[in-house]
């Protein structure tokens, strides 16, 4: 009797109300609208440029895996860096490039905003609090165009073209980022390093050895999308590191160009799934990590 | 008095064990906020007083170099945005994608993540189909969009639909199509936005209160109206607040699918500020009057975020769960 009774989830909708049915169908040809152009582009992938023209939506007549080849051994972006001859660099150079842009500005990214809720979360003081205050108010003050000055300054600090120096950019604790650690800080009972305290644990060993593990699944879900977000920026590496293209601005550079003949498109599509292989391997490595639960408050914290 | 004792050397130990406690965290504290303070003060705070500072400079390519000029840049300004109509345009572009983005893309993506919260049918695989588009490089999404729309929704306009070649909708030339294609564009890769947030503020929601709407026979709607939404509402108007700025600002990703060379028809105002930085429009001559635009659109703005925030607390349900 008790499998027959099996209970629902309190919030699981029973029955087909006129809403449930057009949020159905909704998010049905929402995928669809997804898959369609994702499965064309990925089969375009193994076309070649004349297959393509004469059979759109066919299968490639023969499958080749030339574009792939084709893509590590002659894709290209021109650069010109500061005291090295113009060359071309080459898609491994440039994911290069994008493992060291990601990595490096993720753990910066993470750490500097982890570090920082820890501090204001778990101890009393003036500065905890005025940094808490400062995530907030640089959330609603809503400064426009500070482009330009931020310019200058990367110019100015010799953060343009290196990797590095958009480590140390981004390595700030502003954002949502902060608040979903500082809530899960504050979330976790003053016990654990009281008790870790009086066995003669120092504040770093509290913090990396007590704390930090408690809540190692936030950290860990939050490092994810940290670098996927990272390896995908364009923006950044756009306006940053043109003369240190990573993957995102090489395809971006070889979308804009029409000058030669091996810019074509089934090339330009191998090119976003030789980027996207990566992330999705990680997504699916580990699907369970991205649904997390996140609590980031309203706006009176 | 005088028998009373004051227990000195204990308490002091006590007092000094405290105190000694006291400073290990001050030190502390002072090691793990020191780098996250300056990065501030630099990134931050530096940027943003150089940012007001430029406004009200002028470049002088001879000497390669800024000097103060008054308020020059701004009567600038001024003049531009009351006659040109080029830079009207990109303010009244920015406000249609605004207005698209917080009045049909929010209620999309807190539509859809109801219905997630609900375990609607096939839930578990519409949230990673959700998830997709925050995977995917914004770059590539855009490359397979392009070339979709050009390739093979030509085709089927050509082939199925019997289109003249000459006919057939330009997508991204023709600013008429190109212009709402970029507001659709938008939307599209914008329905599961949010979604984990809002997700985890309705789920947030204790089960008694909705068995308890349940009991009473609610309709779905109406639970959403009456008992989910009063108790997400921080989180909604936090959206909406942080996203207030955007009423000038709105765009579609115009630079990474034209480049330096979006129609005029259809550029934004960010759009324009940033060609002032980079690419092949920029320039540093150009910096000032984009940080002086920048200025007065904040000036602008500061009072309508913080009286929407004002607005919204006042309304605030203040629901306790």
């Amino acid at each position: 009797m008790a499998k027959v009774l099996k209970k629902k989830k309190y919030n699981e909708v029973r029955g087909y109300g006129a809403l449930t049915v057009v949020g159905f169908i909704f998010l049905l040809v929402y995928s669809l609208s997804l898959f369609v152009p994702a499965l064309w582009s990925f089969m375009t992938t193994f076309k070649t440029e004349e297959d393509l023209y004469y059979n759109v939506f066919g299968l490639p007549e023969v499958w080749t895996f030339e574009n792939y080849i084709t893509a590590f051994s002659k894709m290209y972006v021109s650069v010109n860096p500061t005291g090295v001859k113009p060359y071309k660099m080459y898609l491994d150079e440039m994911i290069l490039n994008s493992v060291l842009y990601a990595v490096g500005c993720t753990l910066a990214n993470v750490f500097t905003a982890a570090i920082t809720a820890y501090g204001c979360a778990r101890f009393k003081s003036k500065v905890g609090s005025w940094l808490h205050a400062s995530v907030i108010l640089v959330m609603i003050i809503p400064i426009i165009g500070s482009g330009p000055s931020e310019m200058q300054f990367v110019r100015a600090l010799g953060f343009r073209n290196h990797i590095w120096g958009m480590v140390l950019m981004k390595a700030n604790y502003l954002g949502t980022d902060f608040l979903i650690y500082y809530a899960a800080f504050k979330g976790i009972s003053k016990d654990y390093s009281d008790a870790a305290s009086i066995d003669g644990a120092g504040n770093f060993t509290i913090m990396m050895n007590v704390i930090f593990p408690l809540i190692g699944a936030t950290i860990a879900t939050m490092s994810l999308l940290a670098f996927i977000g990272f390896w995908n920026d364009s923006n950044t590496p756009l306006l940053y590191l043109p003369d240190r293209p990573t993957l995102a601005l090489g395809l971006y550079k070889f979308n804009q160009r029409t000058d030669n003949n091996l810019v074509n498109i089934p090339m330009r599509l191998t090119g976003c799934f030789i980027m996207f292989a990566p992330i999705l391997a990680i997504f699916i490595a580990f699907r369970k990590r991205f649904m997390l639960n996140v609590n980031i408050g309203g706006l009176k914290g | 008095m005088e028998n009373f004792h004051f227990p000195q050397v204990k308490g002091k130990k006590e007092l000094g064990g405290f105190a000694k406690k006291r400073r290990a965290d001050q030190i502390f504290l002072a090691c793990i906020f020191a780098f996250p303070i300056l990065q501030f003060f630099v990134m931050y705070v530096g940027v943003n007083i150089n940012s007001i500072l430029l406004a009200f400079q002028t470049y002088d390519a001879k000497q390669s170099a800024y000097y103060f000029s008054g308020l020059g840049n701004f009567k600038e300004v001024i003049r531009v945005f009351s006659g040109d109509t080029f830079l009207l345009g990109t303010v009244k572009r920015g406000m249609i994608y605004y207005f698209f983005s917080t009045f049909v893309g929010m209620p999309i993506n807190l539509f859809v993540a109801y219905l997630l919260y609900k375990r609607i049918r096939g839930a578990e695989f519409f949230r990673v189909v959700l998830f997709i588009p925050s995977l995917i490089s914004s770059m590539a999404m855009i490359i397979m969009f392009q070339n979709f729309l050009n390739e093979g929704v030509t085709e089927i306009f050509l082939t199925v639909l019997k289109y003249d070649p000459y006919n057939v909708p330009r997508f991204f030339t023709d600013p008429t199509i190109a212009f709402p294609l970029m507001i659709f564009y938008n939307l599209w890769v914008g329905v599961g936005g949010g979604m984990i947030i809002y997700m985890s503020a309705m789920s947030r929601v204790p089960v008694s209160v909705i068995e308890y709407g349940r009991l009473e026979g609610i309709s779905l709607l109406r639970e959403f109206v009456s008992v989910i939404f009063p108790m997400i509402y921080p989180t909604v108007t936090l959206f909406i607040v942080t996203g207030l700025p955007g009423l000038f600002m709105g765009s579609g990703p115009l630079y990474l699918f034209y480049g330096d060379h979006a129609l005029p028809e259809m550029q934004t105002l960010s759009y324009y500020l940033f060609t002032r930085i980079v690419g092949e429009n920029s320039s540093f001559q150009q910096y000032p009057f984009a940080s002086a635009v920048g200025l007065t659109i904040t000036f602008i703005m500061a009072p309508i975020v913080f009286a929407a925030r004002k607005f919204f607390n006042h309304f605030d349900p203040n629901v306790e769960y």
